[in-house]
């Protein structure tokens, strides 16, 4: 192989993925210098020119003028004339993909790529040129191609892309010498939608020392304590005079034992609870940010009114009954009453990021959806303009795309207000963190049975318990508790809603 | 394949170079005839026997013995370099760099820069570094982070007889200066050497164990004590990776920094002093580049800030042992934020 050089589609910048052939400088057949300009290469941003990394023969020329060609993908062969034409071949077959393909294109399209002889003629391996296609630009492919053990690569790189499944002759390569770097695959592995994991051995106490430590240099003092405490004195610093372990180490040594595995005695060696660490998927990582975020910047207080629902339940029952299948459920109509009370109250239909205030025209109501792996706030837009059936049969096909992971951003990003329901777990109260930049959240429980006291007398009545968490920068407690008034009068005279 | 010592990798490597190459020659004390043998021929082979035979194959003319001057060899090596020839010159101890010191870190590091790229300075300087020969303080030094402080110059650490083999080739072979440094101790090492030519690459290190738990950067005499901690531990269950980076300068950053981001742990270990050295200096690239990654502190195993003893028992207390390395590799496995 020596004396072959490949010229690669250079990498000019960190967004260039691939070049354009703007020129040829050289034909097949030249001889050239090193140095000596081989062609001129178009990206998005500049032209440039590409030279000749040695001298020798041009043997190659892969591209036509005009083609885009990916970053490290071979653009030309430099050899010595006496270099013979199947060891040229047998290094465009193992350097990538590209040439075999562009072989196969020639033959019969069913002809196995290594099995496919070198093409007969210049001409005819320029006619094949233009319907090349790049295996390697192809991202699902990570895994495929020849034996790689020969492409250059540094150990780690070579071991993670093992783990990895990762084809060496998929990647592009970077490192010095154009060796293959650990960067390279997270790159590549990136470009698949794929991520690295670098997963640090935990720091494993039961390996530190058993060793017979009667030979190390140690105070009396030190001694003595060390075996009182179980420490090992090959574990203890030797601060002391002379290089001595002294008490201080010791004891340092055993606060250090004591804060790593608090429950560590020294008759036992210490069970490792089995705890398994993982790291926070990117939806828990973003709920983590801004419940956080929500909870630190805005002062949340709460205000609870009991609400009865017999008239609602009535009229719920009245709306399910023609309509066999699409079942109006007690949330929808609290969207519905919600949706009228913030009308009612613009107040509480805002949006405040700190600085300005967003008052909202109509009711974008998010409606809290749990998912496995966290949850998710559909939006109805303009709730207060829809009917319970629009609304109840939106609810319905956005929590189920939600659960399908295939809601649009714009139909989870913004609205007004939000509305977490857990009452179907038949939890009777609970309040809720702001979804900010929203103003307040509306904490829903179970509709339940209660006595109630009406006139002096004692009765049953279906009782549900309402728990508004407001922004108290923008919602003061004389307006949520409006808000959650207007909320109880639409819920228990269903009919004001029609007004 | 053939076993062979490095002792033996030098005389063949230089004996086939100068074979094929009329412009190799070797300059030094003693590399032709001997001190103390009346001039005759081939009585020492240079002051570790390294060149015994090549002068009777080759002659006075291109087996030059020197006054005992480093300043004027190395100098006029330099010289011969920069006029055509590809001299290798042979500084017995590297101690001795003081001597010759403006020769090589003044003028054959700034040729090629001072003369508008003009001039090409293909020189080697062949020594020995290290402690534990009992050769006292002014023949035990590790001084190759003085010289890999200087940027035009390229420092190469071999630490068995297969890399010596294919970086002396790359060495001799290569254009600008080349400081190739072997320890006392180990030019009786052998290991199978392949006799066909190779020449291995400056700048990438190799990688002589692989483990995930703690990354272990160990140069020459090191590297050996370093792999066999790795094999006691894993015993244990702690997995270690030893990097020999092989030459000093250029530094094969990027397999340090690579196998650190897997490990998140890192012991260098160096017979230099720490203070200003090849160990520190990686360090503070770790820290630099790989912070994010550590899991513990980096820990550095060198000798400590003295001259070397001359007493057996300091020295070997004086040169960072098995046990140092294991302990330190220890206290990074165990530490805990």
């Amino acid at each position: 192989m020596s004396g072959i050089n490949k010229v690669t589609m250079p990498k000019w910048g960190m967004e260039m993925v691939e070049g354009e052939i703007a020129e040829w400088h050289v034909s097949e057949g030249d001889s050239i210098a090193e140095g000596d300009d081989l062609l001129d290469v178009e990206t998005s941003k500049i032209v440039n020119t590409v030279t000749a990394p040695a001298g020798g023969v041009v043997r190659r020329l892969l591209g036509a003028v005009g083609e885009m060609v990916p970053v490290g993908e071979i653009l030309a062969v430099i050899a010595p004339a006496d270099v013979a034409e199947d060891e040229i071949e047998r290094i465009l077959a193992g350097a990538a993909s590209r040439a075999p393909q562009q072989k196969v294109a020639d033959e019969s399209a069913a002809a196995e790529p290594q099995a496919v002889s070198a093409p007969d003629s210049d001409s005819e391996r320029k006619a094949a040129n233009p319907v090349k296609s790049f295996a390697s630009s192809q991202p699902a492919e990570l895994a495929a191609g020849a034996d790689d053990s020969g492409v250059s690569a540094t150990p780690v790189a070579r071991r993670v892309a093992r783990e990895q499944c990762v084809n060496l002759h998929q990647v592009v390569a970077s490192g010095r010498h154009g060796r293959v770097t650990l960067a390279d695959i997270e790159a590549a592995l990136e470009a698949n939608g794929r991520s690295l994991e670098k997963s640090y051995s935990a720091a494993r106490p039961e390996l530190r020392s058993q060793r017979d430590d009667s030979a190390v240099f140690a105070t009396p003092v030190a001694r003595r304590l060390a075996l009182e405490l179980g420490v090992n004195l090959l574990d203890c610093r030797n601060s002391g005079r002379h290089g001595r372990v002294s008490k201080a180490d010791v004891e340092a040594a055993a606060s250090r034992a004591l804060a790593s595995n608090p429950v560590v005695s020294r008759a036992e060696a210490p069970a490792l609870p089995s705890v398994e660490s993982q790291p926070l998927s990117g939806m828990r990582r973003t709920i983590a940010a801004r419940l956080q975020a929500s909870k630190r910047e805005a002062p949340h207080f709460r205000v609870q009114v009991d609400v009865e629902v017999d008239a609602l339940l009535a009229v719920r029952e009245q709306l399910n009954r023609p309509h066999g299948e699409a079942k109006v459920s007690l949330n929808d109509l609290l969207v519905k009453a919600s949706a009228c009370a913030l009308v009612a109250v613009p107040g509480v239909n805002v949006q405040f990021d700190g600085d300005t205030v967003q008052q909202y025209a109509d009711a974008d109501i998010a409606v809290a959806v749990a998912l496995d792996e966290g949850l998710i706030t559909p939006i109805v837009r303009g709730a207060n303009h829809k009917g319970v059936l629009a609304i109840s049969n939106e609810v319905r096909d956005l929590a189920t795309r939600a659960r399908l992971g295939t809601l649009r951003p714009e139909e989870f990003q913004g609205g007004s207000f939000s509305i977490s329901n857990l009452g179907m777990y038949g939890v009777d109260r609970f309040d809720a963190i702001i979804n900010s930049p929203q103003g307040a959240i509306l904490a829903v429980g179970a509709a339940e049975q209660r006595p109630v006291v009406r006139q002096g007398e004692l009765a049953v009545a279906t009782m549900l318990t309402l728990t508004l968490s407001s922004d108290h920068r923008i919602i003061d407690g004389a307006l949520a508790a409006r808000f959650l008034s207007a909320l109880r009068g639409f819920l228990e005279t269903p009919a004001t809603m029609l007004a | 394949m053939p076993n062979k010592t490095i002792r033996e990798v030098i005389h063949d490597t230089v004996r086939d170079e100068m074979r094929r190459d009329p412009n190799v020659i070797l300059m030094g004390e003693d590399v032709a005839g001997g001190a103390g043998c009346s001039g005759e021929d081939d009585a020492f082979g240079g002051a570790f026997g390294f060149y015994k035979g090549l002068v009777g194959e080759f002659g006075r003319g291109r087996i030059i013995d020197t006054p005992i001057s480093e300043a004027a060899y190395i100098g006029a090596a330099a010289g011969a370099a920069m006029t055509g020839l590809r001299p290798i010159a042979d500084l017995q101890f590297f101690d001795f760099l003081g001597v010759c010191f403006d020769q090589i870190y003044n003028q054959m590091a700034k040729f090629r820069y001072m003369f508008g790229g003009k001039s090409d300075t293909p020189l080697v300087i062949l020594s020995l570094v290290g402690a534990g020969l009992r050769c006292g303080a002014q023949h035990s030094q590790s001084l190759h982070p003085q010289v890999t402080a200087i940027p035009g110059l390229k420092v190469v650490m071999p630490e068995n007889a297969y890399d010596t083999k294919g970086l002396l080739l790359t060495a001799i072979r290569d254009d600008d200066p080349v400081i190739f440094l072997l320890h006392k101790l180990q030019f009786e090492n052998a290991c199978e050497v392949p006799d066909e030519e190779y020449l291995i690459p400056f700048g990438e290190a190799s990688f002589p164990r692989e483990g995930t738990d703690v990354t272990i950067v160990a140069f020459s005499a090191m590297v050996q004590k370093a792999v066999a901690v790795a094999d006691r531990l894993r015993e244990e269950g702690i997995s270690v990776e030893v990097i020999d980076p092989r030459t000093t300068s250029p530094l094969d950053e990027e397999a340090i920094l690579e196998s650190v981001e897997m490990t998140g742990r890192i012991v260098i270990v160096d017979e230099a002093w720490e203070r200003c050295s090849v160990a520190a200096d990686i360090a503070s690239i770790v820290a630099r580049k790989a912070f994010a990654a550590l899991q513990a502190p980096i820990i550095t195993v060198t000798a400590p800030h003295t001259p070397a003893p001359f007493s057996p028992v300091l020295e070997d207390l004086y040169i960072p042992s098995e046990d140092d390395i294991e302990r330190a590799v220890r206290e990074v496995v165990a530490y805990r934020r």
